[in-house]
């Protein structure tokens, strides 16, 4: 095995000489638990995944006039996103080029200029330094306003309302990242005329687990449910048959970008994963044929958006007395250390929602996921219970499986890009995840397909 | 009386500042919406920045871009805080198409 990785300046082998390519064994299915609990493994991840590639950083509908600001973070970093007079959305390092305090300290604000706090350094909407303290004493030798403007974030990209950023100028566009699984994301961002927009604000909290569960259990999971949600199943929210959300396929499409599709509910008058019959001449006018049918025979949808932007489309009911009420959720989990992760999760709906549809979708949400949510209460459980025990020196001896239903054979008939397997109980979208965070991990230029 | 030329009348749009370079002082020339011309001090006196936002405000007021102090072009008086102090102000005249301000006699601030 090399020492280096070629054409990089990356170790490939941990301080221990555990090699990278030993953490992840996409073929057999065999994780390394460090993966999960060791800061060497969270720094290597912040240089070489997470500080190059896209991630999520925030809904054009949460900033939608000039002088509105949102904070952010970037790869642990504070950025804004400001949207400026010319209506164009900017994101910065949220730093003075003087001393580097953050310019910005709220969530969200309505700015007309960025003050910093410490000694009034002054910058425009765009970024631009516009006035200094006590400019009169420093000479045009010492002070260059044009050169000290607020850190542009290197590429900004929006898709379907989701704005993307990275600090890698060499990453390729974001539509070239996110490849086939544009297809996808349009099933639940571009399906009505309008698009989406975020209800409320996002809910923003911090567990103790590493950020990868997370993403692993959104790739497509439906296995844990009769455990993991079991006393969901107890209360009959969910039907008692193990095998009933067993059906649908998984999905791998380019880049890491993963997901599954399962049936909704057996009632012949369900269709398009539940939402009210007016979108359906939506979906008909917005979407292509293959994305239609897709649409039209599946209740759920789960997925992760390489890295760490997963979503879920799914049908719930919040309660006993309320009816199966679809929701559409993204959430980002930040990676704080190996063994803490910031979720933040947003509600999402169509914004030609009546407000009927807006409160019983948000109802069947908060009931469910969120902070308050009786499945979120029981995955973070889980993720906790996890990291704890794979930060054990002993633990990590031993590998992690992952190989259900390897064999099956690919449907070659089903309708959308990349590769899909028949059925949603399969370890097949977790291996490409973490096939993906490999390359990421091991590669000059994981992007080159 | 010592009027020096700072700009020429067409430099400056109605509703605008413009900061200007006297002998080494920076004063700030303002057009107000009736055409008049003014010329202050260009610091604010809150937080010692630079006065450099070019449009008046909604009002026709002098606006601070640090901290939002507010400043009447006329006599520099303070219209909004934080700033307590008001701009010192300068005698104008219009010879032709130029704008003659005379830095010898600042004008006594009305506060």
């Amino acid at each position: 095995m090399r020492a280096m990785v070629e054409g990089t300046g990356f170790s490939a082998r941990l301080a221990d000489g555990t090699s990278l390519y030993d953490l992840v064994d996409e073929k057999r299915g065999r994780i390394s638990r460090r993966i999960y609990a060791d800061p060497e493994v969270f720094e290597l991840e912040q240089e070489r995944l997470f500080r190059r590639t896209w991630s999520f950083l925030a809904h054009e509908s949460e900033l939608p006039e000039p002088g509105d600001v949102l904070t952010r973070d970037l790869a642990g970093e504070p950025v804004l996103l400001v949207r400026g007079d010319d209506g164009k959305v900017r994101a910065f390092l949220n730093s003075c080029r003087h001393r580097g305090m953050r310019v910005c300290r709220t969530d969200r604000a309505k700015v007309k200029r960025f003050t910093c706090p410490y000694h009034g350094w002054t910058y425009s909407r765009a970024g631009a330094l516009i006035a200094v303290f006590a400019e009169d004493l420093y000479d045009d030798a010492h002070l260059n306003k044009a050169e000290l403007g607020l850190v542009p974030v290197a590429q900004l990209g929006s898709y379907r309302g989701l704005i993307f950023g990275t600090w890698s100028g060499d990453v390729p566009p974001l539509e070239t990242f996110l490849g086939n699984m544009k297809f996808y994301l349009d099933l639940y961002l571009g399906r009505s005329d309008a698009g989406t927009e975020v209800v409320g604000v996002p809910q923003v909290w911090d567990v103790d687990a590493n950020w990868k569960f997370a993403a692993d259990n959104f790739t497509g999971d439906n296995f844990h449910i009769y455990s993991a949600h079991g006393s969901i199943v107890d209360l009959g929210l969910l039907p008692p048959d193990p095998m009933a959300l067993s059906f649908g396929a998984l999905v791998r499409a380019e880049g890491g970008h993963v997901l599954h599709f399962v049936p909704g509910p057996p009632d012949p008058a369900f269709s398009h994963f539940g939402v009210p019959k007016e979108f359906v001449p939506h979906i008909e006018r917005n979407l292509n044929p293959a994305q239609q049918d897709l649409v039209k025979r599946h209740g759920y949808s789960v997925g992760t958006v390489f890295p760490n932007l997963s979503f879920m489309q799914v049908i719930v009911q919040g309660d006993f007395e309320s009816p199966p009420t679809p929701f559409l959720s993204f959430r980002l989990w930040q990676p704080l250390s190996a063994t803490k992760t910031r979720i933040s999760s947003y509600l999402l709906i169509e914004k030609e929602a009546s407000s009927a549809y807006r409160e019983a979708s948000s109802s069947a949400y908060v009931r469910t996921f969120g902070p308050s949510g009786i499945f979120e209460q029981d995955d973070m459980e889980n993720w906790k219970d996890c990291t704890r025990v794979n930060k054990g020196k002993i633990a990590q001896r031993h590998f992690l499986h992952h190989g259900m239903n390897m064999q099956a054979p690919r449907d070659e008939s089903f309708p959308g890009p990349g590769e899909a397997w028949p059925g949603s109980y399969g370890e097949r979208t977790q291996l490409a995840f973490y096939g993906e965070w490999q390359r990421w991990l091991t590669e000059a230029a994981p992007w080159t397909r | 009386m010592s009027f020096v030329r700072v700009l020429s009348t067409s430099d400056l749009e109605v509703g605008t500042a413009k900061m200007v370079s006297v002998d080494g002082n920076r004063i700030l020339v303002v057009k107000d919406r009736d055409g008049a011309v003014w010329a202050t001090s260009a610091l604010c006196t809150h937080a010692r920045v630079y006065l450099v936002l070019p449009e008046l405000t909604d009002d026709g007021l002098i606006e601070c871009p640090a901290h939002g102090a507010m400043y009447c072009p006329r006599d520099g008086s303070v219209r909004q805080g934080p700033a307590l102090t008001p701009l010192t102000t300068y005698k104008t005249a219009i010879s032709n198409d130029d704008v003659l301000v005379d830095l010898a006699v600042p004008v006594e601030a009305k506060g």
